[in-house]
């Protein structure tokens, strides 16, 4: 086992920067999602660390060894792809063995390591078949599986789940958090689903154009995302964003007024701001909003559309502005169709982000915050018992 | 009605394909009364076996099948081992030029064998390898551009992650050809190889070409000879003729279902 740091990795197709210096910190036994929309180089990145691809700067280092130069095979690291990329002529016997016995593993030592990998995977009675004759989540556990023989330093999980049904995603997902707490090894888990990273993950890395846009737990990626693009990234349906000016008003507290609002919001921040001039962007989740009278609204619009799923409803809104925003209300609110309804946005649900886009630490509520505090102490403890 | 005159139309044109191999068959096996007799006999009374044996032995028949057998099994293995490999080549790696060398490469295909007749004959010539079986069999290992073609787009159609997996497994280049590729181009390497069997075995000129000796005939030529010597043994010719199309039948028969795969999946996938 052993913790990935990784120095200002540069990475270019041909004329094209992919990666923009990446430097993360990843501990051993952590499982840490890359998380991202298509094309802002994930998958670039985790087969930079693989060594598959050749890296133009920066450098990898596994375990306190720089790997940057050493061919894949030489890493220690163990990759699922995507499509699982099993060998179709071989039996799923072969397929976990061929790694061991081109390193000229001993047979019986082979032997015994396939068959431990298959009795934590379940998949003994298939060891004799051919991939194409097992379904999805078969040929996800014998790739998972071919991960597992070689014991290696550190996994690395390219969408392992993207090509299963839903059904079949939520099980193998579980599987997967299992098999990290079962192996405590560390692993790098691919995914432009956030779901996934969420659940899986003890820290996520969400990447943009090829920077780390930030790299936290889950809960500190959506209470206090540092930016807009991790703002609007993570979290579905997405945040709602206005136009808004911000002036100081006090010790650590911002004043936020528009043309658009009823009345000025004040947000309490962690820190004073230093210099809140030029515009700013005002944030808030769906269902941080609320529907109210007019005596404690914000702002007004027309229903556009109501979903209907059930324990909620998404409510779209045309606000009076002409901005688009949504808005989650409980599951039998009787919010229709062309109905007017007024908007209310609690102070301490606020998000806001300077010119840059850049955000103000907010200060979280005492529950918010000890939620963030407890999975991070968690996952501090986690690595803390490994070591010993 | 339509069925009718499908049905109709494929059983004359099979008739007209088969007619003359039935014809030739009828022929080797036919007495020589029976062979001149007017009207035509369409099946000998007396079926005479005979005639194949007789006619093999009025000729080093057993000569020339060793020398033909000795360039088709040594060419046909050059071939799907060369063809293989340089189509792993362009399929897998990137280096400066590929793409052209490729086109260059398929280029050669429009060359006609009549054009490189004279400077393959002086090239081997110079080497003194005339009225060997070399000329046959060497050139088969430097690889055919159809062949290339057939078996690159083949190992395209393979995932690139296939060959990273093995990469990540600690194979090499060369265990990733041998170990992954070779097995899953098995059916092209079936097409490729029928194919090469079948020119190397038809092929005529190669070796009116470049044997003189009548004891490295090949059966092709040896035939030929034959014809020449025995113009008037029209049920001998014709008895060696079928023995000749015995050996590619039986390689059809095993390896059609690779063929017509092989044939329809390049044609489709390419």
């Amino acid at each position: 086992m052993a913790g990935v740091q990784i120095d200002g990795l540069e990475k270019k197709f041909g004329n094209l920067r992919v990666l923009k210096g990446i430097d993360l910190d990843i501990r051993d036994g952590e499982f840490v999602s890359f998380l991202g929309p298509s094309g802002c180089g994930k998958t670039t990145l985790l087969r930079s660390i693989a060594g598959l691809e050749d890296i133009n700067g920066g450098q990898v280092v596994l375990g306190g060894q720089p790997i940057s130069k050493l061919p894949p095979a030489k890493r220690d690291i163990a990759m699922v792809f995507q499509n699982y990329a099993l060998y179709p002529h071989m039996n799923v016997y072969k397929n976990l063995s061929f790694g061991l016995s081109l390193n000229g593993v001993p047979k019986a030592e082979i032997e015994e390591r396939v068959l431990n990998a298959a009795r934590i995977l379940q998949i003994t009675e298939l060891l004799k078949r051919r991939p194409k004759q097992l379904s999805g989540g078969q040929r996800q556990r014998v790739a998972i599986g071919r991960a597992i023989v070689r014991d290696p330093k550190l996994f690395l999980l390219d969408e392992p789940l993207s090509n299963l049904d839903a059904g079949l995603r939520v099980t193998m997902r579980v599987e997967l958090a299992n098999l990290h707490k079962r192996l405590g090894v560390t692993m790098i888990y691919v995914t432009h689903d956030q779901v996934e990273a969420m659940t899986l993950s003890d820290r996520v890395v969400v990447l943009d154009q090829g920077k780390v846009a930030q790299f936290g737990t889950p809960l500190e990626l959506f209470y206090a995302p540092q930016n807009l693009f991790v703002a609007s990234f993570i979290g579905s349906p997405k945040m709602n964003f206005l136009d808004v000016a911000a002036q100081a008003a006090g010790d650590k507290q911002l004043k936020v007024s528009a043309d658009d609002l009823f009345r000025d919001i004040t947000i309490a921040l962690e820190t004073s701001p230093a210099n809140v001039a030029g515009p700013h962007k005002l944030g808030i989740r769906p269902d941080n909003i609320e529907l109210v009278t007019q005596d404690e609204a914000h702002m007004s619009g027309q229903v556009m559309l109501v979903e209907r799923l059930g324990t909620e409803s998404q409510v779209h809104i045309r606000l009076d502005n002409g901005e688009d925003f949504v808005a989650i209300a409980r599951g039998t609110h009787p919010a229709a169709t062309g109905d007017h309804v007024f908007l209310k946005f609690p102070a301490q649900h606020c998000h806001i982000f300077n010119g840059e886009g850049q955000a103000y630490p907010r200060e979280l509520d005492a529950e918010t915050r000890s939620l963030i505090d407890r999975q991070k102490s968690l996952h501090g403890a986690a690595q803390k018992g490994e070591e010993k | 009605m339509l069925r009718a005159f499908t049905y109709g139309a494929l059983i004359f044109l099979s008739a007209m394909f088969i007619l003359p191999f039935y014809w030739t068959f009828i022929t080797a096996v036919k007495s020589v009364s029976e062979l001149y007799q007017y009207p035509p006999v369409f099946w000998p009374s007396d079926v005479q076996w005979e005639n194949f044996i007789t006619a093999w032995f009025k000729q080093p028949f057993d000569v020339y099948f060793k020398n033909s057998a000795i360039v088709v099994v040594m060419s046909t293995i050059g071939q799907l081992f060369s063809s293989s490999l340089v189509a792993y080549g362009f399929a897998r790696f990137h280096f400066k030029g590929r793409d052209v060398i490729f086109i260059i490469l398929l280029a050669t295909m429009m060359i006609p064998w009549d054009v490189k007749m004279i400077p393959l004959y002086m090239e081997f010539n110079m080497l003194g390898w005339i009225n060997t079986l070399k000329p046959l069999i060497v050139p088969a290992y430097f690889a055919e551009a159809f062949f290339v073609f057939l078996l690159r787009q083949y190992i395209m159609t393979v995932p690139i992650e296939i060959d990273e997996a093995a990469r990540m497994d600690g194979a090499n280049s060369w265990q990733i050809y041998w170990r992954i590729h070779l097995p899953l181009m098995m059916p092209a390497l079936v097409l490729v190889g029928t194919f090469h069997f079948m020119n190397a075995w038809n092929d005529y000129l190669g070796p009116l070409i470049f044997l003189n000796d009548q004891s490295k005939y090949t059966l092709t030529l040896g035939l030929s000879m034959f014809k020449g010597l025995h113009e008037t043994d029209i049920t001998s010719i014709a008895a060696i003729t079928v023995l000749l199309c015995i050996p590619p039948l039986i390689l059809f028969f095993f390896a059609q279902r690779y063929i017509m795969d092989g044939a329809i999946g390049s044609s489709v996938k390419g």
